[in-house]
């Protein structure tokens, strides 16, 4: 499976992303993807954002493509992102161990790298928005802690 | 202007919360549901701001770690640099004023100053940028590590009086003169902020207490063996302590301590044009000597060329006058002032019998400068009565320099200080 990082609200106990329709939680938000005409989800119109390695992070950080507060301070403090200053209640969780490339995720669900780092997670095939919706909530338990990972 | 106007507002809204972040860690609070919503679309507003500022932004993120002592930064990131070739890009970036160039110059490695001087410079470059608030974390970080150098308490006091944080410019004040090892530097800068606070908040007793901190300094650099390398700062003191004075409603002992300050700094135009003004607002003859002196001695503030110009005028010294007008305009950095100047131009043009034409386009450039100046709208009507009539008119000038005159030479000693 391709590997790619988000930074989430975390669920502690768990340590797993929280579900929710918003730009740092675990779901779907129109502007991420609109649906079609037809209520559904399509392949190449858009999806969940995600990045390709920490170094990819500061890499879109140099061209300040995010601001300051959408990564843990944490992250900061690692060496890893300096300047990150979000709330320590996000985490960086990665997806996958291969390489950022495009593949498959889930039987619905398809990694797409578009530019600078940058990719989505995006229907696989022509579904139903929800269906969408529901297939990136599945992918919950595929999310781990990325913030120890090689710098690379 | 609407988007600018906006991206103006949204980046003075991240700066604040940038620093609110730092300050008070906000990182570790619990956030709500509402308030993770709110950071969602706080975030989308990042876009709005052109790359200059998500840049300045980012940057001060990473800077204001320094705070904590966790400043980080990875070296694969940036191009190599070597140690020279950075400082070269440092002091340029100081010596041009461009401060964005110098924090990011500051920021990447190598990094081989004490981060005091760093975080001095970056004091120094949020000032400069219109952010006193800013500017004293930095500074007051420096201050922290690196206690023995006064140069950054003393900047403190002036983030502190460019933000008019009066209350904590005293209290910060009281707390340097509770300190028996203060440095004298320090003290003499603690004074001018006493007199500040006093005028600001208008209690006069502070005027008494600035010039005891004057004393209290100048005693203990007479102890030292610096006070030649000092002399700009005991000049601005001895200011200081003539203008408590004046304020005091103690204008003779106030000459006293001009007279001793010119004594001992003789070759200061500054003070001999400060002393000049004080014996003009006494009404005494002399001034006009101190005057001369300065301008002799090159000064470069406007005052005494205004004040020359003003004695060649009511001497009838007409080409006198030119002269000294001239000189002003070009040492004139306030329209007001220079307006005045040409004013005074166009009438000893005027006088000299140089062409309308001439003495108009004078009078144009004092009116553009100072639309609203009664003195130069009367002089333009004299002038324009004297054209149609032939006759010798009365000009009214004005005999001396405003009360605010001296408030333009104290700067002039502080800046040198």
């Amino acid at each position: 499976m391709p590997r790619a990082y988000r930074p989430m609200q975390a669920d502690r106990a768990k340590l797993r992303p929280v579900i929710g329709d918003s730009a740092t939680k675990l779901g779907v938000r129109a502007r991420d993807l609109k649906p079609d005409a037809d209520g559904n989800a399509r392949p190449d119109a858009g999806g969940v954002s995600v990045v390709s390695s920490i170094a990819g992070i500061r890499r879109r950080l140099a061209k300040r493509l995010f601001s300051p507060s959408m990564l843990p301070q944490r992250l900061s403090d690692l060496g890893k992102v300096p300047g990150a200053n979000g709330p320590n209640s996000l985490h960086l969780f990665r997806l996958g161990e291969g390489d950022f490339i495009s593949g498959t995720i889930t039987e619905q669900i398809a990694l797409k790298p578009d530019r600078d780092d940058h990719g989505t997670l995006q229907p696989a095939f022509v579904m139903p928005y929800e269906s969408y919706r529901q297939a990136i909530i599945d992918t919950r338990d595929l999310w781990c802690s990325g913030e120890g990972d090689d710098d690379s | 202007m609407i988007a600018s106007t906006n991206s103006a507002v949204i980046y003075a809204v991240w700066l604040q919360k940038i620093v609110d972040a730092h300050v008070r860690k906000t990182w570790d609070e619990e956030r709500s549901d509402l308030e993770a919503e709110e950071d969602d679309r706080f975030n989308d507003l990042w876009r709005d701001l052109d790359e200059c500022r998500q840049d300045r932004l980012w940057g001060l993120s990473s800077d204001l770690n320094t705070l904590r002592d966790r400043e980080t930064w990875v070296d694969a990131d940036w191009p190599p640099m070597t140690p020279k070739a950075l400082a070269h890009e440092q002091a340029e970036a100081f010596h041009n004023k461009e401060w964005d160039r110098l924090l990011t110059s500051l920021r990447r490695p190598p990094r081989f100053l004490p981060r005091a001087r760093v975080d001095y410079m970056r004091g120094r470059a949020w000032m400069e940028m219109g952010h006193p608030e800013i500017g004293l974390l930095f500074l007051d970080n420096a201050a922290r590590l690196e206690p023995e150098n006064p140069t950054y308490p003393m900047l403190v006091l002036e983030c502190l009086k460019a933000m008019s944080a009066w209350e904590e410019l005293h209290q910060r004040a009281e707390a340097h003169l509770r300190n028996d090892g203060t440095q004298p530097r320090l003290l003499l800068r603690i004074a001018d902020a006493l007199h500040l606070y006093a005028t600001a908040t208008a209690t006069p007793e502070f005027y008494q207490r600035a010039i005891e901190v004057v004393d209290r300094g100048l005693e203990q650099l007479r102890a030292s063996d610096v006070r030649e390398a000092l002399a700009a700062v005991v000049a601005a003191a001895f200011a200081t302590k003539a203008l408590c004075l004046q304020r005091l409603a103690k204008a003779d002992d106030a000459l006293v301590v001009f007279d001793a300050a010119i004594q001992e700094y003789p070759e200061s135009s500054v003070l001999l044009t400060a002393r000049g003004l004080l014996k003009q607002q006494l009404g005494r003859n002399d001034a006009i000597e101190d005057f001369e002196q300065a301008v002799h001695l090159g000064t470069p503030v406007v005052w005494p060329y205004m004040e020359l110009a003003r004695n060649a005028l009511h001497d009838a010294q007409w080409q006198r006058a030119v002269s000294f007008c001239r000189l002003g305009i070009w040492r004139s950095g306030q329209p007001s002032i220079t307006a005045a100047l040409f004013d005074l131009l166009a009438i000893a043009q005027c006088e000299r019998g140089d062409s309308m034409a001439e003495v108009r386009s004078a009078f144009d450039m004092a009116r553009d400068l100072d639309p609203l100046s009664e003195e130069i709208r009367s002089h333009f009507d004299t002038f324009n009565e004297r054209s149609m009539a032939g006759a010798k008119r009365d000009w009214k000038i004005s005999s001396k320099a405003p009360p605010t005159a001296i408030n333009d030479v104290y700067d002039e000693l502080r800046v040198a200080a």
